[in-house]
């Protein structure tokens, strides 16, 4: 078994690329290897709360990230600087995540065997 | 990781094709008294294992052409790639009806060739063709289309060859 690290650093809706990453991620984790995710820069935005991306027949892909729990996806981090940028706190996702500074990252790098950037 | 030690493979004739063997099995070799002058160095070289991802499309950016150009250069130095993967638009590197000019780069072309002269292996995600209707002949029919879009060389898989690519490399990189 490997450790992933999926690096997120889009916002929802950027095409398909937001759901074909979620659909990587969930794949990691069906084989049973240890995935956790990493929101940095507009990433941050995917589980902003209040989408209604169905009202304009797009995916809303931030409803697919309560199911990561059920495939054993332990960890959700967000960078604290990347909200801050953005004028959001941890109040506004839809998801309770771990916040992490920045300064923090290359360490939290170091302990993952593979970083998957998306 | 194995290690193996080779001592004398590369004298004489047959050396080299009889190094190449021992080095696919291996993750890391020792070349001891190479008089190989193909191999640059008389010293030791660690062979890594490579999974390679394309994101992006064949024109869309220099991401493709670099993965080519780190792929051969990674061949030539003795390591090895264990799969390339195509996802996003980057399937559209395998779409065997790009027919560019004449004094332009084709890539379905360049990764055929390539493929052929390493046994590469080029996986485009199902999904992701799918949805860009890039087909191959089976899926086609099963879907009850006529369609037959892969270039030579390619074939199509799910993402489970993906992350199985990432846990035997020793290295992941991803294009674009």
């Amino acid at each position: 078994m490997k450790s992933y690290l999926f690096i997120l650093r889009k916002p929802a809706h950027s095409g398909a690329f937001v759901q074909e990453m979620l659909d990587i991620i969930l794949t990691t984790a069906a084989f049973d290897q240890q995935t956790s995710i990493l929101l940095l820069d507009d990433a941050v935005f995917q589980l902003k709360k209040g989408q209604q991306p169905e009202r304009f027949g797009m995916k809303d892909t931030a409803s697919i990230y309560p199911a990561l729990e059920i495939y054993d996806v332990k960890h959700i981090y967000a960078e604290v600087e990347s909200l801050e940028e953005r004028g959001l706190k941890p109040g506004d996702l839809c998801l309770p995540v771990e916040s992490v500074y920045r300064k923090d990252i290359p360490e939290l790098m170091r302990r993952h065997d593979v970083l998957f950037p998306g | 990781m194995k290690t193996a030690k080779i001592k004398g493979y590369c004298k004489g004739p047959g050396g080299e094709k009889k190094l190449a063997q021992t080095t696919r099995r291996c993750n890391l070799v020792l070349i001891v008294e190479s008089d190989c002058v193909n191999l640059a160095a008389k010293k030791t070289v660690k062979i890594m294992k490579f999974a390679i991802q394309i994101n992006a499309g064949p024109y869309a950016s220099n991401a493709g052409h670099t993965a080519l150009r780190f792929i051969e250069a990674a061949l030539a130095s003795g390591h090895e790639v264990v799969r390339v993967f195509f996802y996003h638009d980057g399937i559209y590197h395998g779409l065997k009806y790009a027919t560019p000019p004449d004094d332009e780069f084709n890539y379905a072309e360049k990764w055929s060739a390539l493929a052929e002269r390493h046994r590469l292996d080029l996986v485009l995600c199902i999904s992701a063709a799918q949805k860009r209707g890039l087909l191959c002949r089976d899926e086609a029919e099963r879907q009850g289309k006529r369609d037959d879009d892969l270039a030579a060389g390619f074939r199509i898989g799910g993402l489970g060859q993906l992350i199985e690519a990432t846990r035997h490399a020793d290295r992941f990189l991803v294009f674009g």
